[in-house]
């Protein structure tokens, strides 16, 4: 386990020097109907259903690590309609999601670090 | 020992070896001294019975009065499952009715073969309609009506989803009406069995319908799931039937499976392989004539 | 020993002989293995035997349905430890879990198709405040309404009364020793603490060292529990047994350890049942140095009678005439040795009235059950 993991439950994610991404899931797992999106984590066995452009931003942050900043910059690129300010929806949502236990979160050094 | 049994001897076989009855994938012997449990029997399951020397049966049920002083002043019926008991006594009248409400719990806890879902299912040119319901939200009502007008039921109480195919087995069982719905369905279908109503249980009173004869017979045929319908008695509401999204289907059915948490990730595959196969509808339900009419509806031939 | 517990004795000894038998059996082996919570764990070894197959459709359903069920109770064990760990390691609290829950962790063959209802940790006594607040601040609650309950846990017992996590539901037992401090016999917490084994790739996460594992498994089977489960809990005692034993250094430390911890009676039950009922191969020398550990001539032949029906599932085909007084024995006999006399009766009474008021609380049969 990571030493950093040594921080008290419930504090924000993905600071501006860390990446998300979502945790290993089978294929079977995940089903994309229209615009839902729905996971199943046999871990806990509890059903998420996402939808809309909380769906989207799940499948971006499983595509591989990113920043918070990379999802928000991406998400305004694309236009979607109220969702608001892009940076305080992203944060919402990470946030949610590792509510959940579905990201893993590591230091942005170590993914470039890794990467060259 | 099959149909025509009198009563007189399924009595004495269910007060000795036990009757074994035959309900859809599930064998259970059953005992008791009890007259309304034989009478039950008789009239329910009589084309159900299998010898009493079955060898192997899926469970073993034994439904008689407690020991003890109360049994002088306030007569009681318990469910015994391979002789330990489960639930708190009933009172005497309700003896049949705690056999079918104690037969539920047993198939809740042992068939994870199947996804099984808290629904109706009845079948039409071998396409099965899937009634997932809460009590009170009218499946029962509406499962006895269209059982009695062209539909065959395969289940009152639950939606037997195979995992490894998809389809619905058939668990034809009485199915249990409650208050006002007995009046209705006795004055609909003048043709409909019922047995006797128990008044004071804790849904009020209760009758059994008896399933029909072709029902049972064909308890072997598994059905492909078409649609699945969540009906929403409201009364005084028009009628509709309003579509369901998949993942909203799905987290629905989820939620009314017995044993949706015990299968894992097979229960998510076999829930979202039955809403890809199937459409989805709410039904709001506020009138007989008029829901059937919409359910009818669906299993028409397309224009 | 009556015919239904030879059945499932046989079948748990050498599975290959279950092909044999006739539907009659089957029908009878399903039912006192589920009594005994062994069904799973019958599935899982009839598999390996390449039994299972070639049973017919009826019975081995319902081996399988309880295999199903005790998979998924593992994958929530596992997911129930990953949460107390979530919650204890920032607080620098060191977890050790104990029984089922461990014995997955761990990966030994004794988890396969062991079923449990809850996970029973230990930290040290020292941590043992900050363990609930920590736990409760994560969703953790003691829902112990009875204030005698709540007082005889807390003074008499080696653990907090049961925690219920509010969303979840699922139970944890949080423990500072292995037996309470009023008991006749004291292991030392400490030592097994120390020797904790880490579970690989976790901070501060361990399991028992195997010698404290048998140990435990031991004395929590003939000294703490009432038996409920003592068939189940003597087959994962013979399984750990056979495990841990195949490593010839493994017995020397045993008996060893057992000495050091004060627990060479529960030792010397363990080893004497698990080689009666499912013939546990334990070297002749353990067995020689174990003769003293026993109790003496006119007590030995007793506590053989009433084990040998304790133990036997509790299933009215597995039952004989002498098989409630020898479980109520039994029961009387775990609560002595967890408390002196002058505490014992009082509790006992208070609960064998209380046990009369819960019957009228029991389950209503006319409700479908939830998940």
């Amino acid at each position: 386990m990571n030493p950093d993991d040594r921080r008290s439950p419930g504090s924000g994610v993905a600071g501006p020097a860390e990446s998300v991404t979502i945790i290993p899931l089978p294929e079977s797992h995940v089903r994309r109907w229209d615009d839902e999106l729905i996971v199943y984590d046999q871990r806990c066995g509890e059903t998420h259903l996402l939808q809309g452009v909380v769906a989207m931003l799940f499948e971006w942050l499983r595509e591989g690590p990113c920043t918070a900043d990379a999802l928000a910059e991406r998400l305004s690129a694309e236009q979607v309609d109220g969702v608001g300010d892009t940076y305080t929806f992203v944060r919402q949502v990470l946030n949610e999601l590792q509510r959940l236990q579905l990201l893993e979160v590591s230091p942005v050094e170590d993914q470039q670090a890794s990467q060259s | 020992m099959q149909a025509g049994t009198d009563i007189q001897t399924l009595s004495r076989i269910l007060g000795t070896t036990g009757a074994v009855i035959e309900i859809g994938p599930f064998l259970v012997r059953l005992r008791s001294r009890l007259d309304s449990v034989a009478a039950a029997v008789g009239l329910h399951y009589e084309h159900q019975l299998r010898a009493p020397d079955t060898p192997f049966c899926d469970f073993h049920v034994r439904l008689d009065r407690p020991g003890g002083l109360r049994r002088w002043w306030k007569p009681q019926a318990r469910f015994y499952l391979d002789e330990t008991s489960p639930f708190k006594p009933l009172p005497l009248n309700q003896a049949f009715p705690l056999f079918e409400w104690g037969l539920n719990w047993c198939i809740a806890q042992r068939g994870h073969r199947f996804l099984m879902v808290h629904s109706a299912v009845v079948e039409r040119d071998g396409r099965a309609l899937i009634l997932p319901g809460a009590p009170g939200s009218g499946k029962s009502t509406l499962c006895a009506a269209l059982s009695l007008s062209g539909w065959r039921l395969l289940s009152d109480e639950f939606a037997l989803v195979e995992l490894d195919t998809g389809r619905i087995t058939p668990l034809p069982r009485p199915v249990s009406l409650k208050n006002a719905a007995i009046g209705i369905i006795r004055d609909r279908y003048p043709g409909a069995v019922l047995g006797p109503e128990t008044h004071d249980t804790t849904k009020g009173t209760v009758a059994h319908l008896k399933p029909s004869a072709d029902a049972v017979e064909r308890a072997g045929d598994p059905a492909e799931p078409a649609w699945i319908v969540f009906p929403e008695f409201q009364a005084g509401a028009a009628d509709r039937l309003e579509p369901v999204s998949r993942g909203q289907a799905l987290l629905q059915l989820a939620d009314s499976a017995f044993n949706y948490s015990v299968l894992g990730g097979r229960g998510f595959e076999a829930g979202a392989a039955l809403v890809e196969n199937c459409q989805s509808f709410r039904l709001t339900y506020g009138d007989l004539n008029a829901s059937l009419k919409l359910l009818n509806s669906l299993a028409e031939p397309r224009s | 020993m009556t015919p239904g517990t030879r059945l499932l004795l046989t079948a748990l000894t050498r599975p290959e002989t279950v092909a044999e038998r006739s539907l009659e059996e089957l029908d009878l082996l399903v039912r006192v293995a589920r009594m005994a919570s062994l069904e799973a764990r019958l599935c899982h070894l009839l598999r390996d035997h390449g039994v299972l197959d070639t049973l017919p459709d009826g019975p081995r359903r319902h081996l399988e349905a309880a295999a199903m069920v005790s998979d998924r109770q593992q994958d929530m064990a596992r997911w129930e430890v990953a949460q107390i760990h979530r919650a204890l390691y920032p607080r620098g609290i060191p977890v050790v879990v104990l029984k089922g829950a461990a014995y997955v962790l761990a990966g030994l063959p004794c988890a396969r198709g062991r079923l449990f209802t809850d996970v029973d940790i230990l930290v040290p006594r020292g941590a043992l405040h900050d363990t609930e607040r920590a736990l409760f601040a994560n969703g953790w609650v003691n829902q112990t309404q009875d204030a005698y309950d709540q007082s005889y846990y807390r003074r008499w017992m080696h653990e907090l009364p049961p925690l219920t996590h509010v969303m979840r539901k699922s139970t944890l037992d949080v423990h500072h020793t292995i037996l309470p401090p009023t008991a006749r016999l004291k292991p030392d917490a400490g030592r097994l603490l120390a020797d904790a084994v880490p579970i690989s790739g976790v901070d501060d996460l361990y399991v028992l060292a195997p010698v404290d594992m048998v140990l435990h498994s031991a004395t929590h089977l003939f000294h703490d529990g009432e038996l409920e489960h003592g068939l189940r809990d003597l087959t994962d005692l013979d399984d750990l047994l056979r495990h841990f034993g195949q490593d010839p250094d493994f017995w020397p430390a045993l008996v060893a350890r057992a000495r050091q911890m004060d627990l060479i009676r529960p030792l010397y039950y363990g080893l004497r049942y698990t080689q009666a009922f499912l013939s546990t191969p334990i070297p002749g020398t353990v067995v020689e140095e174990l003769s003293d550990a026993g109790p003496t001539t006119p007590l030995r032949p007793l506590m053989d009678i009433l084990f040998h029906r304790g133990l036997a599932p509790h299933h009215w085909c597995c039952d004989d005439a002498l098989s409630g007084v020898a479980r109520w024995l039994l029961y009387v006999r775990s609560h002595y040795l967890r408390m002196p006399l002058h505490l014992l009766i009082p509790h006992l009474v208070r609960k064998a009235i209380r046990k009369r008021l819960q019957e009228d609380s029991k389950r209503t049969a006319p409700v479908l059950p939830r998940p």
